[in-house]
């Protein structure tokens, strides 16, 4: 069988890898390997000498660049309706991120750092400055620490907020460089 | 020269190469070695490996169909057919080639005529 012939096994192997650098589908990456392999078969049936019908097929790596010469001009269509579930779900989770986490991120930035310089200078003003049912009771040292802590997941709300702004910026830049 | 009149005859055959993978298909279903043999006899493929990547785009863009078929001369064959939008793509391709056919005749005949 021509197909176990080892100059077609290299140049499927290399046609094969050439095809992964294109973006396309699970489905489309075998299907393309087995129409070629289809072919290479069918023309060794026909009579023809291997050496020729790879030669007429062309080198594997100028094969997947034509499909990507072509695919890559159109890209696989995206049905209207999943366009626009994916936009309604895109805004719905920047809104609820956005709210979420920056009222989050703000709140507890802003709560532990009052925090934590209420526990460190809290001591040393005159008793009547802050009502000493601020400190709850506790020590100082917990105060700072609850400070600190409540800062750090402040921050962090507000670094994922900021990540995925990013994102989204560079999918909306995306969409109107297309 | 030779390099040149190659590329045009490229560039020439690259842009009907579609509408006759099309015309192919409207005489019934077929697959890729099927349709590159016939292009081939005619002299218009420019290589075997610009048919099947055509193939692809042509059922990305919903002109074509395509379906499996076990065959005897290994493994099995994708066969492609028009869709129902196809049809109508080839009969804009078949007008726009025959407006084409008609200008491109008028200059040539004229030139020839000299």
């Amino acid at each position: 069988m021509s197909l176990e012939d080892p100059l077609v096994r290299r140049y499927l192997d290399q046609f094969r890898s050439a095809l992964e650098a294109l973006p396309l589908s699970e489905e489309e990456r075998p299907e393309i390997l087995l129409e070629i392999e289809s072919h290479i078969a069918e023309a060794r049936q026909s009579g023809l000498p291997l050496a020729r019908v790879l030669e007429n097929l062309g080198p594997a790596d100028q094969l997947a660049e034509a499909y990507g010469m072509e695919l890559l001009l159109r890209p696989k269509p995206v049905r209207p309706a999943v366009l626009w579930i994916s936009r309604i779900v895109t805004a719905l989770t920047t809104l609820v991120l956005g709210t979420v986490l920056g009222a989050l991120g703000l709140g507890l930035l802003l709560g532990g750092l009052l925090g934590a310089l209420f526990a460190i200078v809290g001591p040393f003003l005159p008793a009547t400055w802050l009502d000493p049912t601020l400190r709850l009771g506790l020590p100082q040292i917990v105060v700072l620490l609850v400070s600190l802590v409540l800062m750090g997941v402040g921050f962090l709300s507000l670094r994922i907020l900021r990540f995925n702004l990013r994102l989204l910026i560079a999918r909306i830049n995306k969409a109107f460089t297309r | 020269m030779s390099e040149e009149l190659e590329s045009w005859n490229s560039q020439t055959r690259r842009g009907v190469l579609e509408l006759c993978v099309l015309a192919i298909l409207e005489e019934g279903p077929s697959y890729g070695y099927g349709i590159v043999t016939r292009l081939s006899a005619s002299r218009l493929a420019l290589g075997e490996g610009t048919v099947y990547p055509l193939l692809r785009r042509l059922r990305r863009d919903g002109y074509l169909e395509a379906f499996w078929k076990e065959s005897d001369a290994g493994p099995p064959r994708q066969y492609y057919r028009l869709s129902a939008s196809g049809q109508k793509y080839l009969v804009l391709l078949r007008g726009e080639w025959r407006e084409l056919v008609k200008a491109v005749k008028h200059f040539v005949a004229e030139e020839d005529g000299k």
